[in-house]
């Protein structure tokens, strides 16, 4: 009796796991980290990032403040480009230092091509190009002053720019494939800046010189000292 | 394909058996496999496997287990959620904008690809299959040079993770070494964002190198990332679940571009419910929906557990009123017999008639949650920058809501505006996530008025929106219709503020928190910069920091804390 009830037993026992037959042991095996090489760079720029308080004193003093905390920092194109990407995490501090930042890298950096992601940024640097030598792409909108004082090479931006684009600008060219905001080429002294859509209110205020062509509407234009502006590739002002 | 089931069982095994439907064979299809996200099933193409086998030199099983094994990792690893599809594509589109179609398109299968065999070259139990696989699908690329050279770096870079030997081309080396800066198994956003910036230039420098004409990118493997299709064919429901899941990972602008993006690719996202406008003290407030969707969606990733307390409660108790008389259908153990000579009669006989009687008592329970959210111009605007005062705000509404509390807000700036008490979520989260953008002056009495019996003296003066959609009349007769009753005691509301700091009447706030610490928890959290030194007085008052959205679960945790300390100290 207490041997059939065994045999029982065991049948129902094995009945029952026959369903977890494919669960097995597993057999140990390695599990490897993954081998990624950090580029000590971007590293370098983030953490001075970090450190950098700008002292708020006008953009030509900040920008020499900048300069000397980016002092010792060798990179190149890739790694400004890569710099750009990497800043979104400071997104919440002042677009002013960002667009220091990226003006000094740029102005001391030995390439001559550089570019500057700005899409997946929440706010978006200004003053960008200040002094600028260079040639510059900027990946997406950008903010307030940017391509003040420049002196050459060439700004173009795939998308919008705010105000004050191309301020006090010397020579280069701004290319511009969305909308500019107000007081575009306020005191533009020379250089060329197109814009491939709209324009906002006072377009080269105060301007002393150079060229500006508008494809798309123009909100009004400033007291033009001298100077070309173009509309849809005809001359409407001409001093 | 007679060994379909069993390899699948072992390919399956690999990843502790995810619950998934058994593979389709299919007579053709382009690529050769793939895992279907809409069906949520795995793909293969029979002449594909017979082809890869012979000319890589392997066994059809063997082809079939890395086959299935890279499948399943598509579900399993990468992109494993249509947010982070939809989140490779955005950034592929941002990045390579001015490149076709096509070469974004292959951007994005082969970072996939990538992601998903390096996590399983990185398993050794998964290491062979994939690398034999891949060297199959190698040797049939014979001719294309192109091809040949991006997957040949490929290759080298997953036999380097698995620290095996591979012979690369001099001149592919710059790409590979290249490629070794990618971090493909990072889940960070910022992360994934550099990795797919790096990836995609190598393929974009490849191509340009090798020849990058229409068409060479078509027959590079697998095409299980078909975007367009994925996301035409994606349910709101399931889109609903990847923008909530991606609105966790990236900025509030970044994530009003992707959803513009996703509707210039025929996405249907999910419908908005109808707009509505609130009553509150300041008049009647229209609600912006995709704000008020926006931080829902977000709030749901960060709940929060508020520790019950101990209140006064209303219950009942069954007593033994009266005697009735017993029928049929009653309780016979109710009856009294001897009321009848020992028999039951129905009509005759007398039973117990058990009343429910209400009494006071105590209990734990949620408290109700007053909202101070400050909305002054140094705060972020919460419809174009992720506001952590607002995010904050919205999971304790949400959290105190599921409890069956009421939600009341304040939201201040130069002036000051209440919403009353109540259970419509919308309503309490559409006044915290108003902006009013002034400077930063809390109301103090308005805040003791929500807090107490006052209350009804707040009411009493606006009548008109504390009892909103209710007639006149009906408002006369009962003011606290709409409210319950419970809110009018001081002790069983909870008030949270929610501020930057830089609030000019301080002293008053700080001395009004000190008092109500214990008696409403009162707690200040203080978010984006917080400025002034309220955590000087942290020994009062419960003061707590957000620096990141993921601090938020922290308020209440901190709390729990407290009250645990003070339970501890009371056992001495």
């Amino acid at each position: 009796m207490k041997q059939a009830r065994l045999a029982r037993e065991e049948i129902a026992r094995t009945e029952a796991s026959k369903r977890f037959g494919k669960y097995k042991d597993e057999e140990k095996k390695e599990v490897r980290e993954a081998d990624v090489k950090k580029t000590e760079t971007i590293k370098e720029m983030c953490a001075r990032w970090r450190a950098c308080d700008t002292p708020d004193s006008g953009i030509p003093e900040d920008y020499k403040y900048v300069h000397r905390f980016l002092r010792g920092i060798k990179f190149t194109a890739r790694e400004v480009e890569e710099f750009s990407i990497a800043l979104v995490e400071f997104q919440g501090q002042e677009s002013e230092k960002a667009g220091l930042f990226f003006s000094v890298l740029i102005n001391y950096g030995k390439d001559r091509d550089y570019m500057v992601h700005t899409r997946h940024m929440e706010s978006v640097p200004d003053i960008l190009g200040f002094n600028n030598k260079k040639n510059i792409i900027v990946n997406g909108n950008i903010g307030h002053y940017v391509g003040s004082h420049m002196r050459d090479g060439s700004l173009s931006v795939r998308g919008n720019i705010g105000n004050y684009a191309g301020n006090a600008m010397r020579n280069g060219c701004i290319n511009i494939e969305g909308n500019a905001g107000d007081l575009l080429g306020c005191e533009l002294r020379g250089g060329k800046i197109i814009v491939l859509e709209n324009a906002g209110y006072r377009v080269g205020t105060v301007m002393k010189g150079g060229e500006i062509h508008i494809e798309g509407d123009i909100g009004s234009i400033g007291d033009v000292i001298h100077g070309k502006i173009f509309h849809r590739g005809k001359l409407i002002v001409d001093k | 394909m007679k060994n379909l089931i069993p390899v699948w069982e072992k390919a399956r095994g690999h990843y502790h058996y995810p619950s998934l439907k058994e593979p389709k064979v299919v007579d053709k299809l382009d690529g050769g496999a793939c895992y279907d996200f809409k069906k949520r099933e795995t793909l293969v193409d029979k002449n594909f496997v017979d082809e890869t086998s012979r000319k890589g030199g392997i066994t059809s099983d063997q082809c079939l287990e890395g086959i299935l094994i890279h499948e399943i990792g598509h579900y399993m690893t990468f992109p494993r959620t249509l947010g982070t599809l939809i989140l490779a594509a955005k950034m592929i589109d941002d990045f390579f904008d001015k490149q076709d179609q096509e070469t974004r398109g292959f951007v994005l299968q082969t970072y996939a690809d990538m992601a998903d065999d390096l996590d399983s070259v990185l398993k050794e139990q998964r290491t062979n299959q994939i690398l034999d696989i891949r060297k199959a699908c190698q040797a049939g690329l014979e001719g294309d040079e192109l091809n040949t050279n991006v997957r040949a770096v490929m290759l080298a870079y997953l036999h380097h993770q698995a620290q095996r030997e591979y012979k690369l081309k001099p001149e592919l080396k710059e790409n590979f070494e290249r490629m070794k800066e990618i971090d493909f198994l990072n889940e960070n956003v910022e992360a994934m964002r550099l990795g797919i910036w790096t990836f995609g230039n190598i393929i974009v420098d490849m191509l340009k190198k090798y020849g990058g004409a229409k068409g060479s990118c078509n027959g590079f493997g697998p095409s299980d990332m078909e975007l367009k299709g994925i996301l035409q064919n994606a349910s709101p429901e399931d889109m609903k679940e990847a923008l909530r899941e991606i609105s966790g990972k990236i900025t509030k602008r970044e994530f009003d571009k992707l959803k513009e993006w996703l509707k210039e690719n025929g996405t249907k996202l999910p419908q908005l419910p109808q707009a509505i406008t609130i009553g509150t003290s300041g008049g009647e407030l229209p609600v912006d929906q995709d704000v008020l969707d926006y931080y829902k969606q977000l709030s749901m990733n960060y709940p929060l557990v508020i520790s019950k307390k101990l209140l006064e409660t209303e219950s009942t108790i069954r007593t033994w009123s009266d005697t009735e008389k017993w029928r049929p259908c009653k309780d016979p153990g109710l009856a009294l017999p001897g009321s009848s000579g020992g028999k039951i009669l129905p009509g005759i006989t007398r039973s117990i008639r058990i009343e429910h009687r209400p009494i006071k008592s105590t209990d734990y329970k949620v408290p109700h949650l007053l909202v101070v959210i400050d909305s002054s111009g140094s705060m972020p605007v919460p419809d174009q920058r992720k506001s952590y005062a607002v995010l904050g705000a919205y999971c304790a509404a949400r959290s105190y809501h599921l409890h069956g509390s009421s939600v009341g807000v304040i939201n201040f700036s130069s002036q000051s505006f209440y919403l009353p008490y109540t259970r419509e979520l919308d309503h309490s989260l559409g006044a915290i996530s108003a902006f009013q953008g002034g400077g930063t002056v809390v109301d103090i009495e308005m805040v003791r008025k929500m807090l107490g019996p006052e209350m009804a003296e707040l009411y009493a003066k606006n009548p008109e929106y504390s009892m909103r959609r209710l007639p006149r009349e009906a408002i006369k007769k009962e003011l606290s219709i709409g409210v319950p009753d419970d809110v009018f005691k001081a002790e069983s509301i909870d008030v949270l503020m929610f501020t930057d700091g830089g609030i000019y009447n301080l002293g008053e706030v700080l001395s009004l928190f000190e008092e109500r610490a214990e008696l409403n928890r009162a707690t200040v959290v203080l978010t984006h910069g917080f400025e002034q030194e309220i955590k000087e007085f942290s020994e009062k008052i419960n003061v707590h920091e957000i620096e990141d959205e993921k601090d938020i679960p922290n308020i209440i945790i901190e709390q729990t804390k407290r009250n645990f300390a003070h339970f501890a100290e009371a056992r001495g």
